[in-house]
């Protein structure tokens, strides 16, 4: 049932949620421009404008990154990493709750969900720097363009591969973050897809 | 969340906007280190060259399939970027700078 004003409470603040969503449509769009599944589709489009896409799409993400970091720090309670930033112990105990289908309801982030959300940013940093150096390396543009304008093929051809494997590394991390989405929502009774676009949960 | 918080972050979501915004002008200036004059290779022709020549050019060194060929950049040069699905079963993607028309990479996989 939904949650009406008078029992629910906010939780998520609004400029957190618009970074949210923001951020997947980011992703996605940088995702598609250049990742190798949608290659035979992108291709009908003009590659000019799908590299572009692509760049622009990085530096959404850059710059979503940097207004996190600081969020994580001046933002409201539960926006916070002081509120969802556990120690293994406590992810290992509340993972170990989840799986006997008896965990806590938390009303931000859980230990897990905090240390997905950790994992998750630094996998997206990972992906942002490389991504940053090879536009530099391989086509000399970019920011760092003159720092990297020299560089050998076999260190293009490094960066080119940790581009790749962080972007199927955190693609994973996105997969367990929505199954935890999906477990937690179906464990405790709440659409937790909503609360992050309306941004208040059941008190 | 308080006002002052709300206001606070507006702004420097502005912020982050421009200076993103500011990175993106590098996009279209190859990098100066690269702009340094190259000493003319003896067999490529030192003239601009169209984006058909170029896959004319591509087509001759790897025949097959092209499925794309648009502006792109290379170590700081302008080029056609050329793809080729070729007849030897690899992907090839070439690269000719317009401005000379000469080979600057090609990679097949």
């Amino acid at each position: 049932m939904a949650a009406t004003d008078a029992d629910s409470v906010p939780v998520w603040d609004p400029l957190l949620r618009l970074f949210h969503w923001i951020l997947l449509f980011s992703f996605c769009l940088a995702w598609f421009s250049e990742g190798e599944v949608f290659e035979s589709l992108a291709d009908r489009f003009d590659g000019e404008l799908m590299q572009l896409l692509h760049a622009w799409a990085g530096y959404a993400i850059a710059g979503l990154l940097l207004w996190r970091l600081l969020w994580g720090f001046v933002g409201p309670r539960h926006a916070r990493f002081a509120d969802f930033v556990f120690g293994p112990r406590a992810v290992l105990a509340y993972l170990r709750d989840v799986s006997r289908l008896r965990a806590r309801r938390y009303l931000g982030h859980n230990p897990a969900g905090g240390a997905m959300i950790v994992a998750m940013l630094l996998g997206l940093l990972a992906i942002v720097v490389s991504g940053l150096v090879l536009y530099a390396a391989d086509k000399g543009l970019g920011p760092l363009a003159s720092l990297f304008v020299d560089s050998s093929e076999s260190f293009i051809d490094g960066v080119k591969e940790t581009h790749e494997i962080a972007t199927d590394l955190t693609l994973l991390l996105i997969a367990g973050h929505l199954l935890g989405v999906v477990w937690e929502s179906l464990l405790h009774r709440e659409n937790l897809v909503r609360a992050m676009i309306t941004g208040r949960k059941r008190a | 969340m308080n006002k002052p918080a709300a206001y606070c972050s507006a702004a420097l979501l502005i912020i982050a906007a421009s200076l993103s915004g500011s990175t993106l002008a590098y996009d279209s200036k190859p990098a100066a280190a690269a702009a340094a004059p190259a000493a003319p290779a003896a067999a490529a022709p030192a003239r601009e060259i169209t984006k058909e020549q170029a896959v004319e050019m591509a087509l001759k060194a790897h025949p097959g399939e092209v499925t794309k060929a648009y502006q792109d950049s290379k170590k700081g040069k302008q080029t056609w970027e050329v793809k080729i699905n070729g007849t030897d079963g690899k992907k090839w993607e070439v690269h000719y700078e317009i401005k000379t028309g000469a080979l600057v990479s090609e990679e097949g996989k």
